[in-house]
């Protein structure tokens, strides 16, 4: 038996290496060992190398606990440099603690059961400054505020002697074209002119009609003659009346079209006026909105914020990349994966609750999420975000909830509410443009809106990537009130000075903001019970320099109106009198056309044949 | 890399069992063809130190067929792609793929399922085709080089010295090692 045991233990050992298994278990050990050594460590560093590469500056991390089981990953005083402001941290977190589902993990799903980050504080000084490693950002905040709408809402009105200069004002225009066409219907009708019967013509014609009147009528056969002379006398004048009516014709069409020219010419002023009105928008500035001018930029400013973080997390936000039976599309020599239907699928990222609690000057606030996943649609949950206040250190209360929800096809849907009691703001910029600073030192902010965010299909490109950002829409309508406010701020300008005073005196106000849209561009709409005190102040306080520009423009433009019609006036004159000869040319044609010199003659033969028939019947029965 | 060879020489040499070496260039086949950190090299690699095959044999094949493994990859991916997208097999994958190993060994991978599939369908021509040849090599080819006086100023060689140390333990390493 012995024997069998030792033979078969040695038949065994041809086979079975032991030792190797020994060596085996030792270097899986020491692999273990190791990662339990320095998981920590490992975890650490990459979170400072991949951090830092995110924000582009330096991520320190004080240290990092890992618990097995089940996997909780706590990192402790987590700084984030802010890369614009190096000495200053982005953010900070005290503790983060994190409940990992290890199996999920390595499957290459990050599912946290339960994330707790406590102390997150923002803008905190460093204590030492921070390391940048991405190049400094243009400054195109700096730009907005450079390009603020304020300087330029000074009343700076233009130069009036550029605009009397200007060669496209009407007046100089109408004047111009009245000239033009006086000079074309000059020439018409000098040509006209030139065919008219002269003086001499009517003198030739009145003495031919002498000579007929003279023509000694003695029988029929003279009458005739007279009559035949007459005939062709008056062929020449119906030749020449022809002519005298052609230029009444032309006369009087003239006259029409430099009558029209003329108007146009009295009425130029105004219309330069009215031009230059709208131009220099002197007539916009009673009805300018001065909530979008002074509340617009600090409203963009965040819905930039906001936007950039949008479009941060917008990518994820697009169809599932990685859907199962969908042949991925990077075939290559190292293969691909091939995903199947799951019985029980979860998403690739999932956070099933989250608390924050956040550190502000205000005081505290607490953020609990839930369902935090860019892939609602496995678990058919819409992830909620809550967010309130605690102990705020001057009162007040702040609350905001939403919920949003991404399809499979990557349509993004949501929407929330938010509402703010009294909550305390001190030391808050308004604006700080070149001619305007103004600060908010203290005020009570109350207020309340929504929100509501689609997507609109109809717009845009539907695929892939930043296409989907394009047809998302926004609608937001916002309602603050601020009470017990006061300000301080230095102003450069008139305008800003009024601006100024005008806050001062203001102790309470509300603002409605309303954002309709595109996502990448909506359309604002900003109003404020301030607009209507700053009309009343800059009106009062722009009228008077207004009325003195409007009656030196004015004064200046019927200058070159009245040194126009001057220049008409000589040429008017000369078309009367073209007038007048043409009327009296008529009438002479007239007078002689309508001569009745062969009624006379006729006159004349009839009382000579009854004068030689009397005395022929009183010879006869004398 | 120079003492390897050296052993190998020793153990192609040696009385080392012929069935040692021709599963360690096996199992180093398998290994060498897929990527190097998979679970099922971890399996293997345990078999591979738990049954006595040769172990200098085992890495110089693991080195020769992941070298080998770069031209052979379109085949290997080819056949990954075949199975996992052959609709014939989809229930069956679907059901391996609830299997939380199925994933975490990367088997719904087109290249590590083809390596294995591949691996594992020429493991048993290659056994009997490295037996045949290094037994033949011990027979002719081994003797035949002997012969050459090339092969006599080798044995002057530090090569041919640390092959002699390792053959001077062949009858207590050389089949282990």
């Amino acid at each position: 038996m012995s024997t069998n045991n030792i033979g078969s233990a040695n038949s065994m050992k041809n086979y079975v290496r032991f030792s190797g298994l020994i060596s085996f278990f030792a270097v899986m050990f020491l692999v273990v060992v190791l990662l339990y050594l320095f998981a920590e460590t490992i975890v650490k560093s990459t979170i400072e190398q991949v951090g830092g590469t995110m924000i582009g500056a330096e991520v320190n991390v004080a240290s990092v606990d890992l618990q097995y089981s089940p996997l909780v990953l706590t990192i402790n005083n987590l700084e984030a440099t802010d890369a614009e402001q190096p000495s200053h941290n982005l953010f900070s977190v005290k503790q983060s603690k994190a409940g990992i589902d290890f199996w999920q993990y390595f499957l290459g799903k990050t599912i946290i059961e339960q994330l707790d980050v406590e102390q997150l504080e923002l803008m905190t000084k460093r204590s030492r400054v921070g390391e940048v490693y991405r190049q400094k950002q243009s400054d195109e905040s700096k730009h907005l505020i450079d390009e603020s709408l304020l300087p330029a809402m000074d009343l700076q009105l233009p130069d009036i002697k550029s605009i009397l200069d200007d060669s496209n004002l009407l007046t100089v225009k109408a004047a111009e074209q009245l000239q033009t066409s006086y000079d074309a219907e000059k020439l018409k009708l000098n040509a006209l002119k030139e065919k008219l019967p002269s003086k001499a013509t009517l003198a030739a014609y009145k003495i031919k009609i002498k000579n007929i009147s003279k023509m000694k009528v003695k029988n029929l056969a003279d009458f005739n003659k007279v009559k035949t002379e007459f005939e062709n006398v008056k062929k020449e004048f119906n030749a020449d009346k022809a002519i005298v009516k052609k230029a009444k014709k032309q006369f009087s069409d003239s006259k029409q079209r430099l009558v029209k020219k003329f108007s146009a010419l009295k009425n130029a002023p105004k219309q330069d006026w009215q031009a230059i009105e709208s131009k220099y928008q002197l007539d916009n500035v009673n009805t300018e909105d001065f909530a979008h001018i002074l509340f617009g930029e600090q409203a963009r400013g965040y819905y930039q914020k906001a936007k950039k973080l949008y479009l941060l997390i917008a990518p994820f936000l697009n169809s599932d990349n990685t859907d199962h039976h969908e042949a991925q599309t990077q075939l290559s020599d190292q293969g691909r994966f091939i995903h199947f239907d799951e019985y029980s699928p979860l998403p690739d990222f999932l956070i099933k609750q989250a608390k924050l609690s956040i550190v502000l000057e205000q005081g505290n606030f607490n953020i609990t999420a839930k369902e935090l996943t860019h892939q609602h649609w496995y678990r058919n949950k819409a992830s909620k975000v809550h967010i309130g206040s605690t102990n705020l250190t001057d009162g007040g209360d702040v609350s905001i909830d939403s919920q949003f929800e991404v399809t499979k096809s990557g349509d993004l849907s949501g929407e929330g509410q938010w509402l703010i009691k009294q909550l305390a703001l001190k030391n808050l910029p308004l604006t700080d443009v070149e001619s305007l600073a103004l600060t908010l030192v203290e005020g009570r902010l109350s207020g309340s809106g929504n929100f509501t965010v689609n997507q609109d299909n109809n717009r845009g490109n539907n695929n892939i990537g930043s296409s989907r950002i394009e047809s998302t829409n926004l609608e937001s309508k916002n309602h603050f009130e601020l009470t017990k406010a006061s300000y301080q701020g230095k102003a450069d300008s008139k305008f800003a000075d009024i601006l100024l005073d005008t806050f001062k005196a203001t102790d309470e106000f509300t603002v409605d903001v309303k954002v309709v849209g595109a996502v990448e561009e909506p359309k604002w709409s900003i109003s404020s019970s301030l607009d209507k005190v700053m009309k009343g102040a800059l009106k009062k306080q722009i009228a008077k320099k207004l009325i003195e520009f409007k009656t030196q423009v004015n004064s200046g433009l019927n200058k070159k109106l009245a040194e126009s019609l001057q220049l008409n006036n000589q040429q008017n004159a000369e078309f009367v009198n073209f007038e007048a000869l043409l009327a009296d040319t008529d009438n002479a044609l007239e007078q002689l056309k309508n001569s009745d010199v062969v009624r006379q003659q006729k006159k004349k033969l009839q009382d000579k044949v009854k004068d030689k028939l009397k005395d022929k019947l009183s010879d006869l029965f004398g | 890399m120079l003492t390897l060879l050296a052993k190998l020489f020793s153990a192609l040499n040696s009385e080392s069992s012929i069935r040692q070496i021709a599963l360690a260039i096996v199992l180093g086949f398998i290994v060498g063809l897929s990527p190097l950190l998979t679970l099922h090299n971890v399996v293997i690699l345990f078999f591979v130190m738990f049954i006595r095959v040769h172990l200098s044999s085992f890495i110089l094949s693991v080195g020769f067929f992941s070298g080998l493994s770069y031209l052979l990859s379109p085949m290997i991916v080819g056949v990954g792609e075949y199975l996992l997208t052959s609709s014939s097999l989809n229930g069956l994958f679907t059901i391996f793929y609830q299997l939380t190993l199925f994933k975490l060994a990367h088997w719904h991978n087109t290249y590590t399922l083809g390596a294995i599939v591949v691996g594992f369908l020429f493991a048993i021509p290659l056994y009997f085709i490295s037996k045949t040849l290094i037994k033949n090599y011990r027979q002719h080819i081994m003797t035949f080089f002997e012969k050459f006086r090339v092969v006599k100023a080798l044995k002057a060689s530090k090569f041919y010295r640390l092959y002699l140390d390792f053959s001077g333990q062949g009858s207590s390493l050389g089949g282990v090692l």
